[in-house]
């Protein structure tokens, strides 16, 4: 009597529980990626592009996929889900979201209560890009289509691509999370913006402070430096400078470089004055792309360019540093830095005011290995 | 409850038994003793009778006309006996085996295992002349357990050739043979075959003891000889190897296990094994070592997937779609779409139709069988896709599962995994991965606490010896392996020593 009730106790929990807790994968509408506004009235604008299959015939057939974009608002993230949820048949399913496109007057606020469910719920994509755009993210969502490719697959290549030319960095849901909390580092995102009726464009880096974006962008001519800076230079870093501004012929002004190996020494130190010195030194293996003005045979042109390119790219650097500590941007980490070794320099300081007053002082070093299979 | 069903009835045989014959004692009236063994046999019109006169006597041979091979009977028996002078039969009948008996049911006994029976007026004995007929088929190979390279010999239906094949490879006076015989009403003999000082005599001593229990009126295969002996009949594995290779049984003995052989049927039964047993085949030491260590992995891989495709898959595509790469994810999804079934419903369609496929084209004869093939290939294959009934990728998780449970050397394990998978795609239709996990679980523990013989099933991985790992996911070079393994805990471990001493002696 004891082992029938008990094996029935164990079948009836077979039969009974589980299942519920199904998310089939065909009755889920797949989201590949969405956009985060706020509204005049201050509540999140959601706009998300569904992926829908378009069967060419019954069964056979290549299927097509075809985006459908539904927008919902609400005073939270998972309200606006809510109402989509209303208006889309079958499950919304953000778990493969690919890309988070944050609109520029809510990255100015704090981004932290939008990724606030991304972090708590266990199925959400931490994998996904996140992007900030110019103007509204949902004017990039609702474009559908750029040429053949669908917006979100468009936007997920278009980062990656950046990200393997140093434009970018390459940060996910996942890899911010925790320089969302950590005050001594700051982060910066990929910035793009809508150029036309049918195109989007990697236009550089939004710089953000804290949680926030600082409305301070970093254009693509500048932001392989700040990467480079970083020590996150990617497979390729290729940069067009101007080193002879005399000639006439204006291709012959510019040469284009692409930078094979780099290493950074950071060094911060406090003097006695509690005065905050950070010392980035540069060291780049430089190959010639392209130099139309070719005198690359004299060893006494390579020594003059190697100079050349040394000045420029250190006022180069110079430059993005300023941009930094004009946005407030700590995206080096000084400041963990500090914590890490001097923490009796900032205690009791506020680090926010400290920042743009340290005193960088960057040198790059060039060293020219390759001028292509010409001299 | 199981008392139910195994009520002992020794003491109260049925009549129909071979123990049942009455014990009579021959009387010196050879009539009288022609006319009691005919009642014995129920009259049976196959048993002959000839009269005929040898040295002044009458006698009379008896035989039943089915067992008896004519010609020698002819040749060494009766003409023998016609032409000498004095008929004694001990002197004059040139059979290799003549035995005498005094008790008349010994006689039928004698009679039904094909000896020919000879009485002689006034004599109260019998004579029991051994000359059976056989006609064994020829030796093949077997179709289930083929080889690329290697012996191409298999098992046939009789006990002695058998026996013949395996002493051949193993010429040994340590080689030694018990008989028994088992099945109340059928008389099945059974050989017993082991290397003397080399297998543990506890475990030989340990079969003897569990087939002398079998008190059965039928044994027909090893299957049954199996049932009645085996340590857990309610494991889903098997844990005797059932082969039908001479070279397999021989490789098995030389490592100190023990071989059952049933008169009648080609397949023996070795003990004690381990589950690794069931992966291994001579082709892999018939080949390279690193080669044989590949097939071995595959087929290591092969069981992982048998087991876990289908549970994996349903898993996925009812719970966990995230772990999917997203440009997989919308070719799945497209396959899904227009599917009305649930998962697991359309995981168990495929797999019954999978096992309905294999199951008729066992049974049809061959020339039918091959339309099986089309039947299943293109109208089940294609159609069920056709008319959405089934989606693509389910298609391809039943076929790789189906390939992968086909590569295992001995078909009762590739069965008995494929069939583990049910409760695997139950339990992951209901709780996804932690089902899985949960049912792997429990097969792992029954695995681990499975014994076959005493020597634990699971070994060497439990418990761990590191050592006879060399022969189970991969195989080592022959001459690193010089120990055998000791899952049948062999009284020597040494196999092999310093085969390629000659290196040494060059340098």
């Amino acid at each position: 009597m004891k082992k029938r009730s008990s094996f029935s106790c164990l079948l009836l929990s077979l039969i009974l529980t589980g299942c519920w807790d199904q998310q089939l994968l065909k009755d889920s509408r797949l989201v590949y990626g969405s956009s985060f506004d706020v509204t005049k009235e201050g509540e999140i604008e959601t706009t998300s592009a569904i992926r829908v299959i378009q069967l060419g015939s019954k069964g056979g057939g290549q299927p097509v996929a075809v985006n459908e974009i539904i927008s919902g608002t609400g005073n939270t993230l998972r309200e606006s889900r809510l109402e989509i949820d209303r208006i889309l048949s079958g499950e919304y399913s953000p778990n493969k979201t690919r890309v988070f496109v944050l609109g520029e007057e809510l990255a100015k606020k704090d981004i932290y209560p939008i990724f606030d469910i991304l972090y708590r719920d266990p199925r959400s994509s931490l994998g996904s890009k996140v992007v900030v755009v110019k103007g509204k993210g949902s004017e990039i969502i609702k474009m559908n289509q750029i040429g053949q490719t669908l917006i979100s697959e468009d936007i997920v290549e278009l980062v990656k691509d950046a990200e393997k030319y140093t434009l970018v960095p390459n940060e996910t849901v996942q890899s911010i999370c925790t320089l969302m909390f950590d005050p001594g580092k700051d982060f910066y995102l990929p910035y793009i913006e809508k150029t036309g009726e049918k195109s989007i464009k990697v236009m550089g880096v939004a710089l953000f402070n804290e949680q926030q974006y600082t409305g301070k962008t970093l254009s693509v001519k500048d932001s392989p430096m700040l990467l480079l800076l970083h020590d996150r230079k990617a497979k390729l870093t290729r940069l067009t400078l101007m080193v002879n501004p005399e000639e006439e012929n204006r291709i012959k002004k510019y040469i284009t470089i692409d930078i094979a190996g780099n290493k950074r020494d950071l060094k911060v130190s406090v003097d006695n004055k509690n005065k905050i010195h950070v010392n980035i030194d540069l060291h780049l293996k430089v190959n010639i792309l392209e130099y139309a003005k070719n005198e690359l045979s004299q060893p006494k042109e390579i020594e003059k360019l190697t100079k050349k390119l040394a000045e420029i790219l250190t006022s180069k650097s110079t430059y993005v540093i300023d941009q930094l500590q004009d946005a407030n941007c700590d995206a080096l980490g000084i400041g963990r830095e500090l914590m890490a070794y001097y923490p009796e320099s900032i205690k009791g300081e506020n680090w926010e005011k400290m920042y743009p007053m340290i005193d960088f002082q960057t040198n790059v070093y060039v060293d020219i290995i390759g001028t292509g299979i010409i001299k | 409850m199981w008392g139910l069903f195994s009520k002992k009835n020794q003491n109260n045989r049925p009549s129909y038994q071979v123990q049942s014959l009455p014990a009579i004692e021959v009387s010196n009236n050879m009539n009288q003793n022609i006319s009691l063994i005919q009642e014995l046999l129920h009259h049976t019109e196959d048993l002959k009778v000839k009269v005929f006169q040898s040295g002044q006597k009458e006698c009379s041979l008896l035989y039943l006309d089915s067992m008896v091979d004519h010609e020698t009977m002819e040749s060494k028996v009766i003409n023998p006996l016609l032409q000498s002078p004095d008929g004694n039969p001990l002197t004059v009948i040139n059979v290799t085996e003549l035995e005498i008996v005094h008790l008349l049911n010994k006689a039928v006994l004698g009679l039904i295992e094909g000896n020919a029976i000879l009485l002689r007026e006034h004599d109260s004995l019998i004579y029991l002349i051994m000359c059976p007929f056989s006609s064994p088929r020829s030796i093949k190979e077997p179709i289930s357990e083929q080889v690329i390279r290697g012996s191409h010999e298999g098992f046939i239906e009789d006990l002695n050739t058998n026996i013949f094949l395996v002493r051949k490879q193993i010429k040994n006076p340590n080689l030694t043979v018990q008989y028994m015989t088992i099945g109340e009403s059928t008389k099945t003999k059974v050989a017993i075959l082991h290397i003397e000082n080399l297998a543990n005599e506890e475990i030989v001593k340990e079969v003897k003891k569990r087939i002398s229990y079998i008190h059965s009126d039928y044994i027909q295969a090893p299957g049954h000889l199996e049932e009645f002996i085996e340590d857990n009949p309610f494991s889903p594995f098997p844990q005797l190897l059932n082969t039908e290779r001479p070279d397999r049984v021989a490789s098995q003995l030389m490592d100190g296990r023990v071989a059952v052989l049933v008169d009648g049927s080609p397949s023996v039964l070795v003990m004690p094994v381990s589950f690794f047993s069931f992966y291994q085949t001579p082709d892999d030491y018939n080949t390279r070592w690193y080669i044989g260590s590949f097939f071995r992995f595959l087929r290591f891989i092969s069981f992982i997937i048998t087991i876990s495709l289908p549970a994996v898959y349903i898993a996925v595509v009812s719970f966990h779609y995230e772990i999917i790469p997203i440009d997989l994810l919308f070719s799945l999804k497209s396959s899904l779409e227009y599917v009305p079934f649930p998962p697991i419903i359309e995981a168990m369609m495929m797999q019954v139709t999978l096992e309905l496929l294999r199951e008729a084209s066992i049974r049809l004869p061959s020339p039918i069988a091959q339309t099986i093939g089309v039947v299943g290939g293109l109208v089940i294959g294609t159609a069920v896709v056709e008319a959405n009934l089934v989606s693509n990728t389910m298609i391809i998780v039943v076929a790789v599962t189906a390939i992968s449970s086909f590569v295992v050397p001995v078909s009762e394990m590739g069965t008995s995994v494929r069939l583990l998978g049910f409760p695997l795609m139950i339990a992951s239709a209901t709780f996804g991965f932690i089902g899985i996990s949960f049912v792997f679980m429990v097969i792992l523990i029954h695995l681990c606490k499975l014994e076959t013989f005493g020597s634990p099933y699971f070994a060497p991985f439990a418990p761990l010896r590191i050592r006879d790992l060399q022969d189970t996911i991969v195989r080592l070079p022959l001459w690193l392996m010089n120990k055998r393994s000791r899952e049948p805990k062999p009284k020597k471990l040494q196999k092999e020593y310093d085969s390629r001493g000659w290196k040494k002696d060059e340098e």
